[in-house]
């Protein structure tokens, strides 16, 4: 019955998926209702809504199927997949909605299904995650709500087509806070490495490629349809922040040992380079500066493509070894890829995709985004030059400590001897789960060699957003026709020469300089291999602890870095030493977030102890007192509404 | 045609040229020292020879350990493609993006990190987390050192970048007026390169490759288990990217490249001319200073990082 049940919710997630996957494509950009009781739910398809639906049900579907075998893992737990199909559903609806209530009920549904899914393995350590996450998404919607009424009472209407250009600041503010919440930039993020992990690993894969993905979405239509072209400081602290989450959250991913916290402060760090692509297209579009606009833009809906794929991917990735190895503790795995070999070698993509190697997708959003802010360092707008500077520092370093983190994660899981029981009996990865995977890797592949088409298609959603002012098609026109132009090659700022980058070009020098080497080395060399066990120092003890450790690995960075963690070890040891090798060392090392240390602590303690001075005044069994608080509330509410209405 | 042949030339000059200037600078320290030294061609003998012998490799190993040295190869000769050391068409000129080669190169150290991995012993990890930790460090050094000669010249190209300080440098000199050129910001970036050069190449102060003591070894700690061919192409691609660093710093000291055929001969020249003399420099600089203990390396290379970020601000000019 439960086994009924979950392949039908599943085989229902992936039926709407491909319905939302196709829906779009057969009949874009038309207005629909739904008529219910008490008002009409209003959907749109339009240019930015198509993009975003398209990526979540591609991504849905993949996950859906990759659920199929995954499922095992929650035999008696069906509702599970029920959350899920409402979760999909609600997210691919949320981005259609065309008016605010429709919005707001579809966002409110994605915030609780995901956090019921989060709370849903029922330990103590999901429903901590689960509490933190119910309350700042709570947060966050309140801000939503708050941007959303005062939209309607500037323009008195629901519907999405009477914002356009009348966002003000405080509303841009209040939305971006929102948003903000829900994606996880940095004074906000406390929530997503504790959420994202905890959930199970498909609603992770989820949570991480997609859901983060809704709330750009509302920054993107916040920003450049509702909003007023004429707040570039609004830009420049979106960049600014942008940076410093993509710095931190990669610095904090470098240190985790466990699998699904890297990936999720991972993801941390992607949002943070796609805000720095928002922040300076916003910036460039209120300044004028076209050409930046269209390339920052790019940058930043090209990253949300590629954070998508790879992140599901690694969270599915993620999932298997959790299911096949019983742990998701790196320190625990370690040579996994000689018993689940292909099923290695996709995760071994998609990792290299998110750190940005090339020639693989995840290299092309950041080339971009490299590419508008060497433009922007040239605009002779002191604060751009100032914090374009800064950014190229932070993304730089981001870059390198990204490769430095999934390296670390890959080598660690995946390679060397294994480092316990679990990783030694870990059973094989099924068909279904390769093929599932391998979807969304082939993606990153296609999309990261042969971007050509795509581009053009963002070309017009570039176009739409910024509504003709910039024409982002012919911008991002490439250099001839043959598969091996170069890249949209722009001139981000006058006098500048045009940066090109040919992917093509990049991958055919690769292939014929490994097919030289290989002909060379099979020619020249002697062909003689030999298997030998790697060598000990001569030692007899077969010791596996003795290879490298993952947090040995991260060591000296965090050491250098010591500033921004927050670190407690302990070493315990009995001094009775037997040859190379003491027998009980235990050493533990706890790593916490330096922000939830020194911002989210004491900032609980001082909201408990007003609310408890609060309380300790107004607290009455006086009926009549109570009833004049009530009454006292009411006229705030009303002045706050003439004040708003003004 | 004659655009791929001359590139093809000064590919394979370079190519065949990495291990010479590899082993000058080995047998010129060795010299300083008092020793008898190696021959300069050692490193071609040693070459061939590991390409005779048996590759052996670990029971422990996956198929990273089969083809990551092919990776680090190819990337390495890709990158070595694009420079444009004394001939200004190169055979991937299209590629020669300042943020694609510092990304590739970066691949590379990726894929000989988890081939440090691979074979489960205790020191490859060791080479791993320290060539990480050096990387870290450089790698956004020699970002901003592209970005500003980018910014600086205007050109987002290496190719483009290294013509016009040559253009400028000629008329400087010719008219005795540099106008907007000014040397600082290169001579500023030749400090940072040369700094980034020692540590990305496994050099004295940061490690030392001829000796093998796990307290000091990073670039010989990736790559000890490796044997044979494998081997032959590690060591092969090391010299690659000594050559590739040593090549950069060339072009930033006093670019010169040819244009065409008829400029070519001098331009050879003067390309080898800078290399030795750039060998020179490293194997003193080598000598005089004693191997850091690892964790003062991050003085070092913060020193690059600054100089190259203060360059980068500079280079930030009007009109």
């Amino acid at each position: 019955m439960n086994g009924l049940l979950r392949y039908t919710f599943i085989s229902l997630s992936i039926s709407a998926g491909l319905f939302f996957l196709i829906f779009p494509l057969i009949s874009p950009y038309k207005e629909f209702y739904v008529y219910t009781v008490p008002f009409a739910l209003t959907f749109k398809i339009d240019r930015l809504s198509i993009f975003f639906v398209i990526l979540i049900a591609l991504v849905s579907i993949f996950i859906s199927v990759f659920s199929l075998k995954y499922s095992e893992e929650y035999k008696e737990k069906p509702h599970i997949f029920f959350l899920g199909l409402l979760f999909i559903l609600s997210m691919i609806l949320v981005v259609l909605s065309y008016d605010m209530v429709t919005f707001l009920i579809f966002w409110e549904l994605m915030s609780l299904t995901s956090f019921f899914l989060v709370i849903s393995d029922g330990n103590s350590e999901s429903k901590k995650a689960g509490r933190l996450y119910f309350l700042m998404t709570h947060i966050g919607t309140v801000f939503i709500t708050s941007a959303f009424v005062l939209l309607y009472l500037k323009s008195s209407s629901l519907s999405f087509g009477n914002y356009k250009d009348i966002a003000g600041i405080l509303i841009l503010l209040l939305a971006v806070t929102g948003f903000s919440i829900k994606a996880g930039l940095l004074p906000f993020h406390a929530w997503l490495p504790h959420a994202h992990p905890v959930a199970p690993s498909h609603i992770s894969a989820l949570m991480s490629g997609v859901m983060v993905n809704v709330a750009i979405y509302g920054i993107l239509r916040f920003l450049f349809i509702f909003g007023l072209k004429g707040y570039p400081y609004l830009g420049i602290l979106l960049l600014i922040l942008g940076a410093l989450t993509a710095f931190f959250g990669i610095m904090n991913a470098l240190v985790q040992k466990d699998i699904k916290k890297t990936l999720a402060f991972s993801t941390i760090e992607n949002i943070g380079i796609i805000y720095m692509g928002i922040g300076l297209s916003y910036w460039a579009s209120v300044e004028g500066y076209k050409i930046i606009a269209v390339t920052a833009l790019l940058a930043a809906i090209l990253h949300v493509l590629n954070h998508a794929l790879s992140k599901s991917a690694l969270f599915m990735g993620s999932g298997i070894i959790l299911k096949n190895a019983h742990t998701k503790n790196m320190e625990e795995l370690g040579g996994l890829s000689k018993k689940m070999s292909f099923f290695s070698v996709l995760f071994l993509i998609a990792a290299m995709s998110i750190s940005a190697v090339p020639p693989l997708n995840g290299f092309l959003g950041e080339w971009y985004l490299y590419v508008s802010l060497i433009g922007a360092a040239q605009t002779h707008n002191l604060y751009i030059v100032y914090f374009s500077i800064i950014s190229i520092a932070l993304l730089s370093l981001t870059g390198v400590i990204a490769g430095a983190a999934f390296a670390k994660l890959y080598g660690i899981t995946f390679l060397g001897k294994h480092r316990s029981d679990k990783a030694k009996n870990a059973a094989k990865t099924g068909l279904i789960e390769n093929i599932s995977l391998s979807f969304p890797v082939l993606l990153c592949i296609v999309i990261g060699i042969y971007p050509y088409p795509l581009i053009s298609v963002l070309g017009g959603l570039i176009s739409y957003l910024f509504r003709g002012l910039v024409s982002g098609g012919g911008i991002l026109r490439a250099f001839g026709s043959n598969p091996f132009s170069a890249l949209s090659p722009v001139q981000t700022y006058k006098n500048y020469s045009y940066s090109m980058y040919s992917p093509m070009l990049f991958i055919t020098g690769i292939l014929i300089f490994l097919g030289l080497a290989a002909m060379f080395f099979k020619i020249a060399s002697n062909g003689k291999t030999r298997k030998y066990k790697t060598w000990d120092c001569g030692l007899e003890e077969d010791n596996k602890a003795a290879q490298f450790s993952g947090s040995g690995f991260s060591y000296g960075i965090m050491r250098v870095f010591s500033t921004f963690y927050s670190t407690a070890s302990e070493i315990k040891f009995d001094t009775d030493v037997k040859k190379y090798f003491r027998k009980d060392t235990v050493y533990s090392e706890e790593i916490s977030d330096i922000f939830e240390m020194k911002v989210y602590e004491p900032l609980k303690k001082y909201i408990l102890k007003a609310s408890n001075y609060l309380s300790s005044i107004f607290e009455t069994e006086n009926m009549n007192l109570s009833l004049s608080y009530v009454f006292l509330s009411l006229v705030l509410c009303v002045i706050i509404y003439l004040f708003l209405v003004g | 045609m004659a655009e791929i042949g001359l590139g093809l030339f000064q590919f394979f000059l370079i190519l065949g040229l990495a291990p010479f200037f590899a082993g000058i600078i080995h047998k010129l320290k060795q010299n300083f020292r008092g020793q008898k030294g190696i021959k300069i061609t050692q490193f071609y003998t040693n070459f061939f020879k590991l390409l005779k012998k048996e590759a052996v490799i670990s029971s422990e190993s996956s198929y990273i350990s089969k083809i990551a040295p092919y990776i680090i190869l190819s990337v390495n000769l890709l990158v070595l493609g694009i420079l444009p050391a004394f001939y200004r068409y190169p055979l991937f000129a299209p590629l020669s993006d300042i943020i694609v080669i510092v990304y590739a190169l970066s691949a590379a150290t990726f894929f000989i990190t988890l081939y440090s991995l691979d074979q489960g012993s205790p020191f490859g990890g060791l080479g791993g987390e320290r060539e990480w930790f050096l990387t870290m460090l450089s790698e956004p050094s020699l970002i901003f050192i592209f970005v500003a000669l980018a910014i600086y010249s205007k050109k987002g190209m290496i190719t483009e970048i290294f013509y016009y300080i040559q253009k400028n440098a000629a008329v400087a000199v010719s008219n005795g007026f540099h106008g907007h050129f000014s040397i600082a910001i290169p001579f500023m970036l030749l400090i940072s390169l040369f700094i980034l050069g020692l540590s990305e190449n496994a050099r004295i102060p940061i490690d030392n490759p001829e000796t093998h003591l796990e307290l000091t070894m990073i670039h010989e700690a990736n790559i000890l288990e490796a044997s044979g061919k494998y081997l032959g192409m590690l060591e092969y691609s090391a010299y690659i990217k000594l050559s590739i660093f040593l090549t950069f710093m060339s072009l930033i000291l006093f670019p010169y490249m040819a244009g065409n055929a008829a400029e070519l001969p001098f331009a050879v020249l003067l390309y080898l001319f800078k290399m030795l003399m750039l060998c020179f420099i490293i194997a003193i600089f080598e000598v005089l200073n004693p191997k850091m203990r690892l964790f003062r390396a991050p003085n070092m290379l913060s020193v690059a990082f600054i100089i190259s970020l203060i360059a980068m601000i500079l280079s930030v000019r009007g009109v």
